[in-house]
């Protein structure tokens, strides 16, 4: 008998081991599931906008770039930026597709802030937009609204990095490049590193 | 006079082992269906990395399309040319022959097209840039770069019709990855370009 009860005990303690397991496997692999669907989300996003953007403005900064949205700062030729260092800022406004419904000729302005974290080893890069609603509207710091901001959602460990280069062809046509790096998971020991870069070309309007 | 004793009987080896063999059949069915979906959630991981990989060179290619259009060029120029053919005509074929890829330069202010099939630059293998506590670029450049599990190429296939490319051709971007469990995984990004403004 006590043979016995020592063996189901062994097997007992194994299979409440493999049952805990199971939960925090699965709450992991639910959780990388939904980061993952964030980051694309968000890429996509971004991406359509910009391609169908004209126009393009890039600054990089240790602060917030100034940005004038003003319609003629926006004038060609387009800025180009290359991918800030880690503690610095990058905005970048272009016309969108969206025409002011009161003047159809007018496009509206996107602005998007790629903001750096504030300390690497803590803090997350976030992503802020601006858009204007009429032609001509002035955009201030209070008309930024997040577009990605991790320290909302649970399944994100940490976003390191979220920074973006802009590039301008000589005949004005623009190209923007993304890189990601940041570490999915509710928990540090659960997390998982992703390292995404991909790019996003403006079309030729007719 | 009778000797009564009682009975307590305990469970028996048997018994024991019929209950481990259930309690076993009742746990690993469970634990193998949840490593699997954790299995799946990486490959989720590995494949999102890969999609966007494959959407880079696929934005690149219509860029330097672009280009060509907007300058009056050769419209596949930059992308394939006869010395160096990224095509392939079986769209079915996996073979990296004559496989191409866009790569950038130093820091991504200008790309370029490679070729890198058969045994071109790493045979496509794709490294990573270290540089400290940031993203990295992605890169062909081998050592001392870091290896990733990614190969990216693009080819290019005439379309019925258009064998000499002169009009349109279906560009197919193919990322692949190798799993920890031997298996190769492949994303295929492809659509159809035109000379005309897209």
């Amino acid at each position: 008998m006590i043979v016995s009860l020592a063996i189901f005990t062994v097997v007992a303690v194994v299979a409440a081991a493999a049952l805990l397991r199971i939960v925090s496997d699965n709450s992991k692999a639910q959780s990388l599931q939904s980061a993952i669907n964030n980051v694309s989300y968000v890429l996509d996003a971004i991406s359509r906008e910009m391609r169908t953007g004209t126009n393009f403005q890039c600054t990089v900064g240790a602060s917030n770039p100034s940005f004038s949205s003003d319609r003629k700062s926006l004038n060609p030729p387009s800025q180009s930026c290359a991918m800030a260092v880690p503690s610095q800022n990058t905005v970048v406004a272009f016309l969108s597709s969206q025409v002011d419904p009161a003047v159809p000729s007018c496009r509206l302005i996107y602005v998007y802030r790629f903001n750096a974290p504030t300390s690497p080893t803590s803090g997350n890069a976030t992503v802020t937009k601006a858009q204007q609603s009429t032609c001509g509207q002035s955009l201030s710091d209070l008309d930024y609204f997040p577009v990605f901001d991790v320290g909302n959602l649970t399944n994100f460990t940490q976003l390191y990095d979220f920074r973006v280069s802009v590039h301008t062809t000589t005949a004005g046509y623009s190209w923007a490049v993304f890189r990601l790096w940041g570490s999915a998971g509710e928990r540090i020991q659960d997390s998982s590193l992703f390292d995404v870069e991909t790019a996003v070309s403006q079309r030729i309007h007719d | 006079m009778t000797n009564i004793t009682p009975t307590k009987r305990g469970f028996t080896i048997v018994e024991t082992l019929v209950a481990v063999t259930i309690l076993m059949i009742a746990v690993v069915g469970p634990l193998t269906i949840v490593n699997q979906a954790l299995r799946a959630a990486k490959d989720a991981n590995n494949q999102m990395i890969a999609s966007n990989l494959a959407q880079e060179t696929m934005e690149l290619v219509k860029n330097q399309k672009d280009q060509n259009t907007t300058a009056g060029v050769t419209w596949l120029n930059g992308i394939s040319s006869p010395a160096t053919p990224c095509t392939q005509t079986d769209p079915k074929s996996n073979l990296a022959s004559l496989a191409c890829d866009m790569q950038f330069g130093t820091s991504p202010d200008s790309y370029q097209y490679i070729t890198c099939g058969g045994s071109g630059l790493n045979n496509c293998q794709l490294f990573k840039t270290t540089t400290g506590n940031t993203s990295t670029s992605y890169t062909h450049a081998g050592p001392p770069y870091v290896q990733t599990p990614f190969t990216r190429y693009y080819y290019l296939n005439p379309v019925t019709g258009d064998p000499t490319m002169l009009y349109q051709v279906l560009v197919r971007v193919v990322v692949s990855w190798s799993s920890g469990s031997g298996y190769t995984n492949q994303v295929q990004l492809q659509d159809f370009m035109t000379s005309a403004p897209q």
